[in-house]
């Protein structure tokens, strides 16, 4: 703990404070510009599980505003080394390397075992995928990017304010916007903007100050210009993945018996289901369990309130399963047919 | 009436500038109509999916504007 001294001191974070940051799990996806920055600075303060997603490798071009990089690892994972790197500046933090791009694919296995995500990606159709993971997984999404001298910081889908995409809705004509290979970046901006997102996990794990929820902060380093616009929640949006609509309600839940009923929750999550013939299999599993059975086995999806499984559903049809549902409204809607029916 | 606009990320790269003033001749004069005057004045911010602010709040309806009112232009960056 003597490590943490300095900061276990402040009254706003103390013993307890630190215990907190201690039980974190925050994953970052993008480890360039913005991400080197909140891996230290997560990592330094002593969050406990950091995750870090990135398929790229190291470039000489990177170094210049990715620190933790140097030459000889140019032509290496950019999570492998990071992962190094920082586990020697502090061991306590367990630090869970995924050297691959965040996709559909592999978005919600990645995801399940994290409280917030961390967005450093560079390219606008990830963003819109980490919104929606964050989204159904009900966690927020600490968003930074940045276009020459200017940044923009966010924190969208926390204590359930406006995404994303109520800020920039999805538009199939988009210009492709430049990222830093395009237009250029001065090796700072990244690194105000990285840290200030490391600053808003940690006031969300440890729940003090104010979080930039609903509210959208510019910064401008050429002339010092900061400013925060206010952003509302798009009540219309539909905020979910363009998938098919394969959601079964309540009542036809319990008279169908001769699916396959997987529960997909991790397995601190509560209430327990009290039903005979349900798996409890989570997300980073259901692959592996599902690798024996017949892609026409009708399969219903169960988790919290029906995202989660409703992202699933669309997983495994892609798949190739043919005959997948999912309880639309979650173990909570169970819940209260339970109660009704005694 | 005189409103102020101001421009962000790749809409400052078209416009080649921060902000600039306009001049409205109309007595009522509504978000879209400026909108209009600055895709007509930019045509190449028509492909851009940017968000527009009015005194520092984003909207999503069209409302009238007001002498003085500031207006910012904002697309999503991608740098990272």
């Amino acid at each position: 703990m003597k490590r943490y001294e300095r900061q276990i001191i402040l009254p706003e974070i103390g013993i307890s404070g630190q215990q907190k940051l201690a039980e974190a799990r925050v994953l970052i996806i993008g480890i360039g510009g913005l991400g080197c920055p909140v891996l230290q600075n997560l990592a330094a303060a002593g969050i406990g599980k950091i995750g870090i997603v990135d398929g790229d490798v190291v470039e000489e071009t990177n170094l210049h505003r990715q620190f933790l990089y140097n030459l000889d690892d140019c032509g290496r994972n950019k999570v492998d080394v990071a992962a190094e790197v920082v586990s020697k500046q502090n061991p306590d933090v367990e630090i869970i390397p995924y050297s691959e791009y965040f996709n559909r694919e592999n978005c919600l296995n990645i995801t399940s075992d994290y409280q917030i995500i961390v967005d450093c990606t560079d390219t606008i159709p990830t963003r819109y995928l980490i919104n929606d993971v964050a989204v159904a997984n009900g966690i927020p999404m600490v968003y930074a990017s940045i276009h020459k001298f200017e940044g923009q910081l966010s924190v969208f889908n926390y204590n359930n304010g406006p995404t994303y995409r109520c800020l920039f809705p999805e538009n199939e004509q988009l210009e492709k916007i430049p990222n830093c290979n395009d237009s250029g970046v001065l090796g700072v901006l990244p690194s105000v903007l990285g840290t200030m997102q490391a600053n808003e996990v940690l006031k969300i794990i440890l729940g003090i100050g104010e979080v930039l929820n609903g509210k959208f902060m510019l910064y401008n380093s050429l002339n010092n210009n900061f400013q925060t616009i206010e952003i509302q929640k798009d009540k219309k949006l539909n905020n979910n993945f363009n998938i098919e609509k394969n959601g079964i309600s309540e009542a036809d839940f319990f008279i169908d018996d001769n699916s396959l009923l997987i529960d997909i929750r991790e397995a601190y999550e509560e209430p327990k289901l009290d039903l005979e013939n349900i798996k409890n299999v989570p997300l980073s599993e259901l692959d592996n369990f599902l690798k024996d059975v017949d892609i026409n086995q009708k399969i219903i999806l169960i988790c919290q309130h029906g995202n989660r499984s409703e992202l699933a559903s669309d997983y495994l049809i892609r798949k190739g399963f043919a005959n997948v549902f999912h309880l639309q409204n979650g173990v909570e809607s169970l819940q209260r047919v339970n109660n009704d029916n005694r | 009436m005189e409103i102020t606009v101001k421009y962000f990320g790749i809409i400052a790269d078209i416009t080649q500038k921060k902000e600039e003033l306009f001049f409205m001749d109309n007595e009522s004069n509504f978000l879209k109509n400026i909108q209009l005057k600055l895709e007509i004045k930019y045509p190449k911010i028509l492909v851009i999916n940017y968000s527009i602010a009015v005194n520092k709040k984003f909207l999503q309806n069209d409302i009238l504007l007001k002498n003085g009112d500031i207006i910012a232009l904002l697309p999503p960056f991608a740098g990272g």
